[in-house]
């Protein structure tokens, strides 16, 4: 725990981001005790806690310009682009969950002001997630993320949906935690430290790569990983929670825990675990394969748009999970790139459906969207570029197709070149266009039905603006992604160098010497 | 013309983005367009819309003036860290089909008269200009990715024209089309980011660069030259991959039906398929599958087109048909029986679109257009009757007419190669004649419906000036095609020539790339 000391100096410079996050939460909550109760102070604590973000977001574009103290080099804490970008993704889906959760709240009649502080919460853990070098630091994230998220899960008390998605939520997360610490023992067993960047070395040195208690670790970390990301076959809560969950909490979660967890576990794989790389490949890429199919198979039959996007946001795990299949520093890259197309995407649909159900949770029936064309049309046109970015369609469909294109390049050109994964990740995404095809021809194709208003009207000018932002930089970014690909490149993670060799693909076999992308 | 767009500012260097830029942002001027009262919306975004084609084809005419027989091209940075250049060229293969698209796309917009749009006229309107755009883009890339975006991007535009203004069972029949089509896309997706790896690049100069002097090894150029084809020969409507075609251009507006029977699949596999995988596209086994697969077609579409029960339904399956005599040039890969397949691909371009506008005409006076219920309709309806029969004259390929040159083209070149597959191809002019004059017949003649007995409207002035166009085109083009000839040869000799020479520069059983 040497690191620990060394780094205790630049602790509050590392962790400014966290701390700022953290006591804001801590304001918010504070506030909202002493301010008087309300709809009006609950929507002062959601722009109190958007501000907190903004400065937390301030904060890290101002770390990530800075070179890397030296004592960070082996510190529990990383300090490279890929956290600043990570943390980058995450507040900006911690801002669309306030702009959206400001507003629903008031239309559902939550009035309680502490979720905005719940959310900052979690969004401290996902911050340490993302950032952490060490096991204890990712237990740590990982609990701080989660124990907030479920409290917002069961956040309304009038529906019972709500209350069985947090208590599954709850229980199953609990049992996935005990996995994770169990395989984090294990590997501590093996290897005689917490920390990654010395774990990558120990496993080198000592050859520890087929190590029994190694590979049990391993085992154990995939489970309890998995869970987290919502991988097949350990998805099996994700559509109620997501369906239980208020919606704005529903894209915290597929938005925000997604992406915290993935930059986590490629950290942990590539990072830490990086020379046993033919040790956990195999798992991986078959974790990859099942869950883009399962996950894009199940959506096609789900009448409900929240359990649609679940199976939808499984799927979407399968995809990253190709990006880090393919261990490289390109893959790496392709995952920042992927999250944020995939949280530009993710938190405008749901924000869409926070528009459509104005705040009723009933109305999140695919048949609620019909016609919405007619009713709403820049409603409707502003849904199908985020289904066609999920399903990464090119233009309009916008970053969607880049992040693809990202992914499979990274699949294509790394060293061990996944030309099978890459064929089962077209073929999967040709299945998700069943679905959201399906919602695109709900809101064009059909007349609107008759519906009785909703009970309580609510100004929702925020959300708009986050679906026309989201929508806008989705699209301008489909034509011209030159910045965000440039971003991505330059936030990379330092991949371990020692590679295992992965048995011989088709195209590997054939493949011209000079495979390597040449890049200037 | 050429000084009159360079007094303007114009210069030939401007005209290419222009040519994708004008359609596009017209689609988005279109669509921001105030949504007030429907019927001044529908005729400003139409007057907008009409004039932002004009400008398109006048461009595509200057394009034509201007280039000379190589090629014209223009480069600028777009994403550096993929290799990516926006990078837009013309030459003697995409320029015909380029004017053939911007004029096609204007008349379709003049013949769809306005009051048929009863819904959102901003939207269809612009979806039009996007989908021009898409097309021409597929044209003028210079640069695989900017080539794979444009060539996905037509795909939506389609989609909600076929969905929306379709029939009732037009939003399944553009789910299919799409799904189907999208299918071919992904796979060549695949293909196209590993040899873009591979070569460190997209642009075509990259690719073409590698093809000739680092080449791929055989097994990997056949897999992606089959990925290609895919894409290519699903979105062509090749047997056996057709079957989304005749849905989607019956259930779908006439103006979508002109825009499927565009040729832009055998575009791509002639200037990218064959020249990238230049060992796998000239494989034996390859060339004779394709030529078989050409010959299917030719005689499979023409047979089912004699049992169709509509007309629609019938010029689907003949350009299913057409198809089949393109694939058939380029298998053979001779320069006269590639010239031949260009020309027969503007040709189908000019005499289905045609008649899938004058079919869409019938449509708006009868609901019902089904053969039974039709009949006699050339005493109701002369110049109807006059100009239908012309198209299909054309369509079979009668001499004297555009769509004789091409397959006479296509039979003569690929003979020598494939003697007897283009025997048997010839059978496929029989039928052609067969199938149409049997369909001309039992609309324009025989006994007249007592339903139809003086509802019928013969053809507008509008409808008329429409069809004069193709009327000229398709005579003019029948007893003069050297302009188009000669404008496509030298770039056909040049592509025929590179394919041939590098296509024996395959490191057969060498794991890398073999470098000299």
């Amino acid at each position: 725990m040497n690191a620990f000391a060394s780094a205790s100096l630049d602790l509050g410079t590392l962790l400014l981001p966290e701390l700022i996050v953290s006591v804001g939460g801590m304001i918010v909550l504070l506030f909202g005790v002493l301010a008087p109760e309300g709809a009006a102070t609950t929507r002062r604590a959601h722009l109190l806690a958007m501000v907190v973000a903004l400065l937390a977001a301030g904060a890290a574009a101002m770390l990530a310009n800075q070179p890397a103290p030296l004592s960070a080099s082996a510190g529990p804490l990383a300090y490279d682009g890929f956290r600043w970008a990570s943390v980058a993704v995450l507040l900006l889906g911690v801002l669309g969950t306030l702009v959206m959760a400001m507003e629903y709240n008031e239309g559902a009649a939550l009035t309680p002001s502490e979720p905005p502080a719940l959310v900052l919460f979690s969004a401290a853990g996902m911050l340490l997630l993302v950032g952490a070098r060490d096991l204890m630091l990712i237990f740590l994230g990982i609990e701080v993320m989660s124990l907030s998220i479920y409290v917002l899960t069961g956040l309304d008390r009038s529906r019972a949906g709500s209350a069985e998605g947090a208590l599954k939520y709850f229980l199953l997360g609990a049992f996935s935690t005990g996995f994770l610490l169990y395989g984090m023992a294990l590997l501590y067993g093996a290897t005689g430290t917490t920390n990654l960047a010395t774990m990558a070395d120990v496993i080198t040195a000592r050859s520890l790569a087929t190590d029994p208690l190694l590979i049990g670790g391993l085992a154990l970390l995939f489970v309890g990983f998995s869970f987290k990301i919502a991988a097949v076959p350990f998805h099996m809560w994700t559509p109620d929670v997501y369906e239980g969950a208020p919606t704005p909490y529903t894209s915290f979660m597929a938005a925000g825990v997604k992406t915290a967890a993935f930059a986590a576990f490629a950290r942990l794989l590539m990072d830490g675990l990086g020379p046993a790389y033919a040790s956990w490949h195999y798992a991986s890429w078959l974790l990859a394969a099942v869950t883009m199919v399962v996950g894009n198979i199940l959506a096609l039959t789900q009448q409900n748009l929240k359990r649609m996007l679940a199976y939808s946001s499984i799927a979407h795990a399968g995809y990253l999970l190709v990006a880090v299949t393919s261990h490289s520093a390109e893959g790496t890259a392709a995952i920042v790139f992927y999250a944020l197309a995939y949280t530009l995407a993710t938190v405008g649909a749901y924000s869409v459906l926070c528009l459509v159900s104005g705040g009723i949770e009933k109305r999140t029936r695919l048949s609620d969207l019909a016609g919405l064309s007619r009713t709403r049309p820049a409603l409707a046109v502003a849904m199908a570029v985020f289904m066609l970015s999920l399903m990464g369609f090119p233009v309009a469909g916008g970053m969607g197709f880049f992040a693809k294109w990202y992914v499979l390049r990274a699949a294509l050109a790394s060293n061990a070149p996944q030309l099978k994964l890459a064929v089962i990740l077209v073929l999967a995404s040709l299945i998700s266009a069943g679905y959201y095809l399906k919602v695109v021809a709900t809101m064009f194709m059909t007349l609107p039905t008759e519906v009785e208003p909703p009970t309580r009207v609510v100004a929702a000018r925020w959300t708009g603006g986050v679906v026309t932002i989201a929508a806008l930089v989705l699209l301008v970014l489909g034509v011209y992604p030159g910045p965000a690909v440039h971003w991505a490149r330059t936030s990379t993670l330092p991949t371990s160098p020692a590679r295992g060799s992965t048995g011989q693909t088709p195209m590997q076999a054939f493949a011209p010497t000079d495979s390597q992308p040449a890049f200037p | 013309m050429t000084p009159a767009l360079a007094s303007i500012g114009i210069t030939p260097s401007l005209l290419l983005p222009l040519l994708l830029g004008v359609p596009f942002v017209g689609a988005i001027l279109v669509w921001m367009l105030p949504r007030s009262a429907n019927d001044v919306e529908a005729s400003l975004a139409r007057t907008v819309t009409i004039a932002m084609l004009a400008a398109t084809a006048l461009l595509a005419l200057a394009l034509w003036n201007v280039v000379p027989s190589s090629s014209a091209m223009v480069d600028y940075p777009w994403i550096d860290d993929f290799g990516a250049r926006f990078r837009l060229s013309a030459n003697g293969i995409s320029l015909p089909l380029v004017l053939l698209t911007a004029v096609l796309m204007l008349l379709s917009v003049l013949a769809t008269p306005r009051s048929s749009i009863t819904h959102r006229a901003a939207s269809w309107y612009a979806l039009i200009l996007l989908l021009t755009a898409g097309i021409l883009g597929i044209f003028l890339a210079a640069d695989l990715l900017l080539f794979y975006l444009c060539w996905e991007l037509m795909l939506v535009p389609l989609y909600f024209l076929i969905g929306v203004w379709g029939s009732e069972r037009g939003a399944s029949a553009g789910k299919t089309f799409f799904v189907y089509t999208m299918l071919g896309s992904l796979l060549m997706l695949v293909a196209v980011i590993t040899i873009a790896s591979a070569a460190g690049g997209t642009t075509y100069e990259m690719l073409r660069d590698m093809a000739s002097n680092r080449p791929m090894g055989l097994m990997a150029q056949l897999l992606c030259f089959g990925a290609f084809a895919s894409a290519f020969l699903v979105k062509s409507a090749l047997i056996p991959f057709h079957t989304w075609l005749p849905d989607a251009q019956s259930e779908g507006p006439p103006l979508a039906a002109v825009a499927l029977g565009i040729k832009v699949g055998t575009y791509g596999l002639l200037v990218l398929a064959y020249p990238l995988f230049p060992a796998a596209a000239l494989h034996p086994t390859v060339r004779l599958v394709l030529a078989s697969l050409g010959v299917v077609g030719v005689l499979y579409g023409s047979l089912v087109a004699l049992v169709q029960p509509d007309f629609r339904r019938v010029m689907s399956y003949a350009s299913i048909a057409h198809l089949g005599f393109v694939v058939l040039g380029i298998s053979a890969f001779t320069p006269e029986s590639v010239s031949g397949a260009l020309v027969v691909m503007v040709n189908a371009g000019i005499t289905t679109g045609g008649m899938f506008l004058l079919l869409g005409m019938l449509r708006q006076r009868l609901d019902d257009d089904q053969f039974a219920s039709l009949g006699g309709l050339a005493r109701q309806m002369p110049m109807f009757g006059a100009i239908a029969v012309l198209f299909a004259l054309a369509n079979a390929g009668l001499p004297g007419t555009n769509g004789f040159i091409g397959e006479f083209l296509v039979l003569l070149g690929a003979f020598p190669t494939f003697p007897v597959l283009t025997l048997l191809a010839t059978l496929g002019v029989i039928l052609a004649a067969a199938y149409l004059l049997w369909a001309v017949q039992r609309v324009l003649f025989g006994p007249t419906n007592a339903a139809n007995a003086g509802v019928v409207r013969d053809l507008t002035r509008m409808e008329v000036g429409v069809m004069s166009v193709f009327v000229v085109a398709i005579i003019g083009l029948g007893l003069y095609p050297a302009p188009l000839l000669n404008r496509m040869q030298e770039s056909v000799a040049g592509i025929v020539n590179r394919v041939n020479a590098s296509s024996t520069l395959v490191p057969i059983g060498v794991t890398d790339g073999g470098q000299p």
